[in-house]
Order: structure tokens, then C-alpha cells, then sequence
């Protein structure tokens, strides 16, 4: 086991500084830079002085050759743990991300509990009473749920929680409580509040699980070793739990390693159209106006958490299932 | 008998005393506070502003939206517009603003500004002269902060730099080689802002040439890489809006919560503002101004509809024409208004052809002045208004607006009839030509076919309207393709003249001299000079760069170099008329349709009074600041 994770932590140095090369020229493709992308946007208002613009130029070396800025921000993160300096808001990057990773976490990490929550008893149900009302009805609700793209169920929620509910939508706080302390009534306007986003992003999550579950747990459900345990009298929902459900849950395990980054991005495209104060309206924003060094240093920290999530999984499936061999 | 006299000019003297001492009031809010009374923070001759409507209340919190950081303009457009002079409410001249007074002289090469005695930074701390040689000497003219110029306040009609000089406290003067007939305009614009918005005796620690002890040590304990990125963090020399709640201002709020605290960025009276009612009353009479930091559109709409956004007016953001009827069916539920803006564009969409393009055989067709007559006559105006601007538009060339005093009615609605017979009889005069599918054969032989460059965020209706025309002069021979790119790709092109046509805004509606480069080729490259790119480049450079245009074109360069030297607001009208004339003349652009003035709307809450029934949407007339939101107030 030893052997194997210090080998895979080795393979993940390479593989780490391919990805930082490959973010640096994902962001720099795009024509121009952030001062051109500046200009473009007051360009029909009125325009940024000529000498100024030029000025800017020089101060932030966006004229200097790719690779000597690459070699300054990498620098400045391995040997300071400086992730540069965001263009747009003035301010180190470090300090911006760091700022909205905890509203960012509470949301992506109650949403998770609330999908597998939903999925895992809806999942199980749908495989052992199959084709009975209880599992169409699953089946259906989860369906649709996948169909409908996030956003739009995002903006019609809003829309009835406004028009039905007379609730302040958008956002986690109302305007009272933005900017007051921590406080009980505060948390139960943030509870208020955040079962929109979680609905949300939920749905999608749990329709998916819950078809993956049914399937897995169906496979398993067929196994002679089933048969067995029931002709040996073993309790069923204990035989249930114990055996196939622990199989079927592979899957998950596996996927596990990718929910890292997620709850980093905490679902974008949701929390912009809702206006939440994550990383991911941050990250939409860098990349729009070519904030050089937030959108690099955002996705690079994205890609090491998906190659550490990556590691991690390995590791509890290995420990999960004792058929997998390490190589 | 000598004792009577004197009590008698003591009891008056009481009397004015006490007259003087009730003479201005402060908002309730700051009672209490530690600060010295009011007659002390206000200056010897504080600015007496007339309001809109009537006299205000004092209190209340103003709830703005905004999308963030990079819209910070917006912050500046709203409660940050106090320059040394401003521009008049309905944008018809320039009046004081920080200066009491000033004055110019006859060729426009020297300005004198005077300033208010006694009037104080949001610190506390006196506004003098000395603050705007400051900005002259320390930020303008040092090589490192602004390497790429002073900036058009500065630079005068023959591009060198003016000096600005300490007469004495309370008194300024600008001095030019050369006439800087826009010297004033310049200083009511954004670019004259910074004369009153970097304190020196804050920021002087922080540059090196005034602070050189310790320079050093404070860039190191802030982790710059240097006095410059240190002064550019503690200052802000670009668009900083929204970012410095630590730097004095003298702006009717002062910023407490900047971006990236939270979702809200908020402002807070200050107590040093240096303008009243005619009552005496201190302004501003709102306490507290927020935005909310909204990245989307839907968001905002449907916020201003639940009546939780207060103010977005003078400018377009989520208030487009495709929000108007929803924002209508809930102005009761939301309790607010719609405001009456008048944008100072002008065409909707105009058609740039580059006159100045490489290809020979293009750049002949292109030039060829019945070609572009035709090909307007072929676009079939009325189905883009009625699909896109719901009826509410008219058919319009690139020209300034009907209530501009620059309306030219021949630039305006020249060649505006959609006639596809005129048109292809017109083309088969001078392109008779056809290959097997129909295109029109150019001066070489070639079929003429060209890219038309569609900016993909400008305006949403763009893309689609860029397939009508497509359509309609494919009709009479022309092929074009439609290629939609991002504004920053244009940009790069347009740098380096690689485009043929290209469809944008029409600038210069209402605002026709500072957007001058719609109708004499200038300022390469902007969206303005599409049309004319290396005969811009020729203009900008002084004949260096660029490529050197043809007799008219230099006609209409010539007038607009007198109209820059000249510092008579008379005189620039008049040459600018013909430089307008010329344009009609030469029909350079094609627009297609121009909103009726009652299209665009902004949005105010019922309780917001004081609010001009009428603006302008402008950035260069910087609205609504123009309007003096310091003296809104709200009936909550």
C-alpha cells in the first residue's frame, strides 16, 4: 500500500506541471489581454486614454513573451506561495478565493448530504420494488430533473419563490442581514434562503445517482450469493445492507474523488444565475476579462484538487473492495 | 454716550452672529459625532445647489445595483462625479463645479481655476492648490506612474504638455504652448476627475519622489513589488472605483464597504461635503448609499421588480429595451417609476465599409460613393424596426440626433428608402458584371464578396440584424458573410487593419464634438474610425503612421484641427457643422435606425424625488452625476 502511494504522489509531479503550462496557455489564447478586454468593454462608453492604457501595460509586463510571465507567477507560487495579484479587484488572488471558499463549502457540502441523502433510500427502494408505482414515480421525477437544465429551474424557482412566496431571492442573505454579525435569525435566513440553490443543484444530482443506484443494485440483486443468504435465512434488510448495497456503492466511491473540485467551483453556472457570493461567479468573471492571474491560478488549483480527489478515490476503493489489485 | 454705541454694535454683532451660527444645518444623523461644527467643515463659500423639485429630508438608505469590479465606471457615474468643473444637467455647457469660478483666455492657452477656501477632504484635512499640482506634478507627468502620457487634459492641439501652476492656496492656472480648444470639456469629463480625487497628503507617503525615507519600508511590509504597485494598490490610478475606502475624498459619500468584502459595496455621508440647499442645508441628504453586487441581469430585474433596488438611471444595464414590459407590469408591486432617458448615441447599427483596406480591388469598390448609396438603399429598414426595436425607431443614417444642435437632416436621412430596383440599377451602372451565381463582378474581375465583423456583446440584436442585411444585399449582388467575434478580437483587427466591414453603435448622438471621429477619421482604433482605420492612424500620428487620405477626407481633418485649437465654444459649433456637412457629402457609413427619444427608460423608486424627469444616458456626460444625485432624497 505504501509503496503504492508513494509512487502515485511521484507521477503526480509531472503531472501537475503539465497542468499549470496547459491553464497558463488556456488563458492567454484568447486575443489580447485584460487591458484589451478593458478597452472592449468601455469601448462604446468612452475610452480609456491611450497613454494610460500604454502605461498599464508596462506596469503589469503584459508585453513581455508568455513564457517569461508564466515563469514569474509559477515562481511566485512555489517559492512564496503568491499566487499573483488579481487585476480587476486590486487584491492578492489568494486572499479573494480564500474569502468565499467557506460560503462555497457549506453549500456544495450540503448539497452532497442532501443528494445522497435523497438518492441512496429512492435508489434502493426503486431496485428492490421494481417496476411497482413507487420506483415510476422516482424514475420520472428524476428524469426530469436531469432534463432540465440547472439554470432554468435556477430562474423559474426565483420566479415563484418571488411571486409566490414574496421572498427576497437571489443571493444567501437578505439585504438585512448582509453584512451583521453571525446570529440565529441570521442562520435561519441563510437556511431560508439556500434550499433554492440546493433544490437546484440537488435535482440534477439525485436523478443521476438514483438511476445509477437502481442499475448497480439490480446486477447485484441477480447474484447467486443472494439467493444463498436468503435460503440461509439471513434477515432481508440486513442481507440488503451488509452485501449487494456495499457493491453497488463502487460507483460512488469511485466518483467520490471528483466531488473535491466541484465543492471548490461549487456549481457555477447555479450560483451565477442565483448571484451567490462563491468561487464560481469569481472564476466566470476572471475568465471574461482575462484576469490573468486569478483565472490561472483558479484553475490550477481546481486541476490539483481533482488529481489529489483522483488519489484519494483510488485509495478508498482499493480499501472498499479487496478484489481491486494495486498496479 | 460712548457705551451706547458700542452695545448697539455688539447686540448686531450678537445678532449676525447668531444669524451665522443658524445659518447651515447638518443631517440628524451625524449629532453626536465627534466633529467640529458644521459652519467649520463647510468652506467660506460652499456651492448652493438648486434642487429638482423642492427641498429634501434628510436620512434614508439609497439601494443601488451594479454587476461588479469591472463596472466600477458605474460607481464613478453615480455618486463620484466632482470634478473642478461639471457639465450642466441637460448637457448644455460646463459649469463650476469645485472651482468657484473660472476663467479662460482668448486662444485657449491658459486657464485659471479658483478654488473655495475652507473646503476640506472627507478627513478633514484642506482641498488647495496644492492637491492639484500634485496630481500634475506626482502622478501626470512622473514617468513610472504614467508612462504612457499625462492624459488629454494635458496634452494640447499640437500634443505637447501644459504645466500647472501654485498662483497662490485657492488659485490654479493651466498654461499650453499650443490652443486646447477641448480643455474644458476634457475637465468636465472622466479624465478630469483626477485633479480631485488623489489627496496628496495621503498618497505622498506612498510615492517614492516624497517619501523617500521610508518608501522602502512600507512597499515591503505590503508585499508590492514596488513603490509603484504600492501607490497603484493604495490609489487606484485606473477605474478604481469601489476599491479605497481608506483614501479622503471629497465626494458626497465615502466609500466604507469596497468589493470583495461582500455582496455590497457601501457609502457613507461625508461629513465634509462642501455643497448646500439654498436653505443652508448640508448636502447630501441620503445617509447611507448601497449596491449590490448582482452579476446577472435576471437577478436585477426581477429584484427592481419586488421594489429592492432604488436608482439605475443615466445609464443601460439590465434596463434594456427587452426588460421594459416586465419592469412595467410590476412598477406597482416594485413601487417605482420609469424616468425618461434619452440616449446620445445615435444609430442603433451602423455599417462601417474600411475605406482604407488593403486589397486594392476592395478598397475600389468600397470607395466607390454610388456603391455604398445602392447597397443602403437595398436594406430594407422597416422589418428590422418592427422585428427588433418593436416599431419604436426610425430609419437613420450615422448622424446626430434630431434634438442635437448639430441635426443635419441630409446626413440623417440621406439614401434611407428601401429601393432594391434603385439599388441594383444604381450597381449595374458601375458593376454590370455577374458570375453563375448572381454576384456582381468587381474592377478586377472578381465577384465582390467581403466579411462583415459583428461584435458578439455590443448590442443582442446584432447578430440577427447582421443576417438581414446579409440577406438584403445578397438580393442585389453582394455576398457577405457574417462573422461574429468578440469586441477584443475586433479590437486586434482593427489594430492591425486586418477587416473589411464592421457593424457597431452609433456614437456621437448628442455628444457630437468629443465623438467627433464618427465623422472625420481619428482616433484609430475605436469603433468611431472603423470606417476610416489607416487615414485615423494618419491623423493620430501627425502623418507618421497610417496612410495619407485623400483631398476631402483631409478637408474634414483640417477643420477639425482648427475646431481643437480653438477655444471658442461658437466657433468649434460652427466648424463641427461642416465637418457634419462634409460627412453628408461623402456618405461614409450606413446606419440603419435610431430609437425614438421615448424608447430607453431608467428607474427610480417613488420614494426618490429629485430625480429629473428627462436625462441623458451618457458616459461622456457622465449621467446621471450630472443630474446632482446629492441632492435625491427619499420620502421613506
Amino acid at each position: 500500500m505504501l509503496a503504492y502511494l508513494i509512487k502515485r504522489i511521484l507521477w503526480m509531479i509531472p503531472t501537475l506541471i503539465a497542468i499549470s503550462i496547459m491553464s497558463f496557455i488556456i488563458i492567454q489564447l484568447p486575443p489580447g489581454d485584460y487591458l484589451t478586454s478593458l478597452v472592449a468593454s468601455l469601448a462604446e462608453e468612452g475610452s480609456v486614454d491611450q497613454s494610460t492604457l500604454a502605461g498599464l501595460e508596462k506596469r503589469y509586463g503584459l508585453n513581455q513573451p508568455i513564457y517569461v510571465q508564466y515563469w514569474k507567477w509559477i515562481s511566485g507560487i512555489i517559492l512564496r506561495g503568491d499566487f499573483g495579484q488579481s487585476f480587476e479587484w486590486r487584491r492578492p488572488v489568494s486572499e479573494l478565493i480564500w474569502q468565499r471558499l467557506g460560503l462555497t463549502f457549506v453549500i456544495s457540502l450540503s448539497t452532497m448530504l442532501f443528494i445522497w441523502l435523497v438518492s441512496f433510500p429512492i435508489g434502493i427502494y426503486s431496485a428492490i420494488r421494481k417496476y411497482s408505482v413507487g420506483d415510476y414515480i422516482a424514475s420520472f421525477v428524476g428524469f426530469i430533473g436531469l432534463a432540465i437544465p440547472n439554470f432554468l429551474l435556477a430562474l423559474v424557482l426565483m420566479y415563484v419563490s418571488f411571486k409566490y412566496f414574496g421572498q427576497s431571492v437571489g443571493g444567501l442573505f437578505s439585504p438585512e442581514f448582509r453584512n451583521a454579525a453571525w446570529s440565529f435569525a441570521k442562520v435561519r435566513d441563510l437556511i431560508q434562503h439556500l434550499w433554492v440553490p440546493i433544490v437546484v443543484i440537488g435535482t440534477a444530482g439525485t436523478a443521476g445517482l438514483i438511476r445509477i443506484m437502481r442499475a448497480n443494485l439490480l446486477d447485484e440483486l441477480n447474484k447467486p450469493y443472494v439467493l444463498t443468504a436468503r435460503a440461509k435465512g439471513l434477515p432481508e434488510t440486513r442481507m440488503l445492507l451488509k452485501y449487494p448495497v456495499r457493491l453497488a456503492l463502487n460507483p460512488f466511491v469511485s466518483r467520490v474523488g471528483w466531488e473535491l473540485p466541484e465543492l471548490v467551483s461549487g456549481a457555477a453556472i447555479t450560483a451565477i444565475v442565483l448571484s451567490l457570493p462563491t468561487t464560481g461567479p469569481l472564476l466566470l468573471n476572471a475568465l471574461i476579462s482575462q484576469d490573468m492571474y486569478l483565472a490561472g491560478s483558479f484553475i490550477l488549483m481546481l486541476s490539483v484538487l481533482t488529481v489529489i480527489g483522483t488519489l484519494l478515490s483510488d485509495i478508498l476503493l482499493a480499501w472498499l473492495d479487496p478484489r481491486i489489485r494495486y498496479r | 454716550m460712548n457705551r451706547f454705541p458700542r452695545a448697539l454694535y455688539l447686540l448686531c454683532f450678537a445678532l449676525f452672529a447668531s444669524a451665522a451660527l443658524a445659518q447651515y444645518q447638518q443631517a440628524p444623523s451625524l449629532e453626536g459625532q465627534d466633529l467640529p461644527a458644521v459652519e467649520e467643515r463647510l468652506p467660506e463659500t460652499p456651492l448652493v445647489l438648486e434642487p429638482v423639485e423642492e427641498i429634501g429630508s434628510y436620512g434614508g438608505t439609497l439601494r443601488g445595483a451594479i454587476r461588479g469590479p469591472a463596472r466600477a465606471g458605474d460607481l464613478f457615474r453615480d455618486i463620484n462625479y466632482e470634478n473642478l468643473v461639471r457639465f450642466a444637467p441637460d448637457t448644455s455647457g460646463i459649469t463650476p463645479n469645485i472651482a468657484e469660478r473660472f476663467e479662460a483666455n482668448d486662444n485657449a492657452t491658459e486657464f485659471t481655476f479658483y478654488l473655495r477656501p475652507g473646503m476640506k477632504w472627507s478627513d478633514g484635512d484642506d482641498y488647495t492648490a496644492d492637491d492639484v499640482v500634485f496630481v500634475y506634478e506626482a502622478i501626470l507627468t512622473n514617468e513610472e506612474l504614467s508612462p504612457g502620457g499625462p492624459g488629454k487634459t494635458l496634452t494640447d492641439s499640437s500634443g505637447q504638455t501644459g504645466t500647472v501652476e501654485k498662483v497662490d492656496d485657492y488659485t490654479v492656472t493651466f498654461t499650453f504652448a499650443e490652443p486646447h480648444g477641448l480643455f474644458l470639456t476634457h475637465m468636465a469629463e472622466d479624465d478630469g476627475n483626477v485633479y480631485s480625487r488623489f489627496p496628496s497628503h495621503y498618497l505622498s507617503q506612498y510615492h517614492a519622489d516624497y517619501n523617500s525615507d521610508n518608501i522602502d519600508s512600507l512597499v515591503s511590509d505590503a508585499g508590492a513589488s514596488g513603490w509603484v504597485e504600492l501607490f497603484e494598490n493604495m490609489g487606484g490610478l485606473v477605474g478604481g472605483w469601489g476599491q479605497f475606502p481608506d483614501m479622503p475624498t471629497v465626494t458626497a459619500w465615502h466609500l466604507t464597504v469596497p468589493f470583495g468584502d461582500s455582496t455590497i459595496v457601501e457609502y457613507q455621508r461625508n461629513p465634509y461635503y462642501w455643497k448646500v440647499d439654498p436653505e443652508g442645508n448640508q448636502l447630501p441628504y441620503i445617509d447611507t448609499v448601497s449596491y449590490e453586487v448582482i452579476p446577472d441581469n435576471e437577478v436585477a430585474v426581477l429584484r427592481t421588480s419586488a421594489g429592492e433596488i432604488d436608482m439605475m438611471i443615466g445609464k443601460t444595464t439590465y434596463n434594456s429595451i427587452n426588460n421594459k414590459a416586465v419592469l412595467f407590469d410590476n412598477m406597482e408591486t416594485g413601487n417605482y417609476r420609469f424616468v425618461n432617458q434619452i440616449k446620445v448615441g445615435q444609430a442603433n447599427a451602423v455599417l462601417s465599409l474600411n475605406l482604407t483596406h488593403d486589397d486594392p480591388a476592395l478598397r475600389e469598390v468600397f470607395q466607390n460613393k454610388d456603391f455604398r448609396i445602392a447597397l443602403s438603399h437595398a436594406l430594407d429598414r422597416d422589418t428590422v424596426i418592427e422585428t427588433f426595436y418593436v416599431g419604436q425607431a426610425q430609419p437613420w443614417q450615422s448622424a446626430p440626433r434630431e434634438q442635437s444642435i448639430f441635426y443635419n437632416e441630409q446626413l440623417a436621412k440621406q439614401y434611407t428608402e428601401y429601393d432594391v430596383e434603385e439599388a441594383n440599377s444604381i450597381l449595374d451602372g458601375i458593376y454590370p458584371d455577374k458570375n453563375s451565381d448572381g454576384i456582381r463582378l468587381g474592377a478586377d474581375g472578381e465577384p465582390i464578396s467581403f466579411v462583415l465583423l459583428v461584435p458578439a456583446e455590443l448590442r443582442v440584436e446584432y447578430p440577427d440584424i447582421a443576417q438581414q442585411v446579409k440577406d438584403n444585399w445578397r438580393e442585389v449582388g453582394v455576398d457577405v458573410q457574417v462573422s461574429i467575434q468578440d469586441e477584443t478580437l475586433i479590437q486586434t483587427r482593427r489594430e492591425s487593419n486586418e477587416y473589411d466591414a464592421y457593424m457597431g453603435v452609433g456614437l456621437g448622438g448628442i455628444d457630437v464634438i468629443t465623438r467627433a471621429d464618427m465623422y472625420v477619421a481619428s482616433n484609430a482604433p475605436s469603433i468611431g474610425s472603423a470606417w476610416s482605420n489607416e487615414w485615423a492612424k494618419w491623423f493620430d500620428s501627425d502623418g507618421a503612421s497610417g496612410e495619407e487620405p485623400p483631398a476631402d477626407i483631409r478637408a474634414s481633418m483640417d477643420l477639425y484641427k482648427q475646431l481643437l485649437a480653438s477655444g471658442d465654444q461658437e466657433t468649434q459649433n460652427e466648424l463641427m457643422k461642416q465637418i457634419l456637412q462634409n460627412a453628408a457629402d461623402g456618405f461614409y457609413q450606413i446606419g440603419i435606425s435610431i430609437d425614438n427619444p421615448d424608447l430607453d427608460y431608467g428607474i427610480a423608486s417613488n420614494d426618490l424625488r429629485n430625480v429629473p424627469d428627462q436625462l441623458f444616458n451618457s458616459w461622456g456626460f457622465v449621467m446621471p452625476g450630472s443630474t446632482n444625485p446629492e441632492q435625491f432624497f427619499l420620502t421613506r
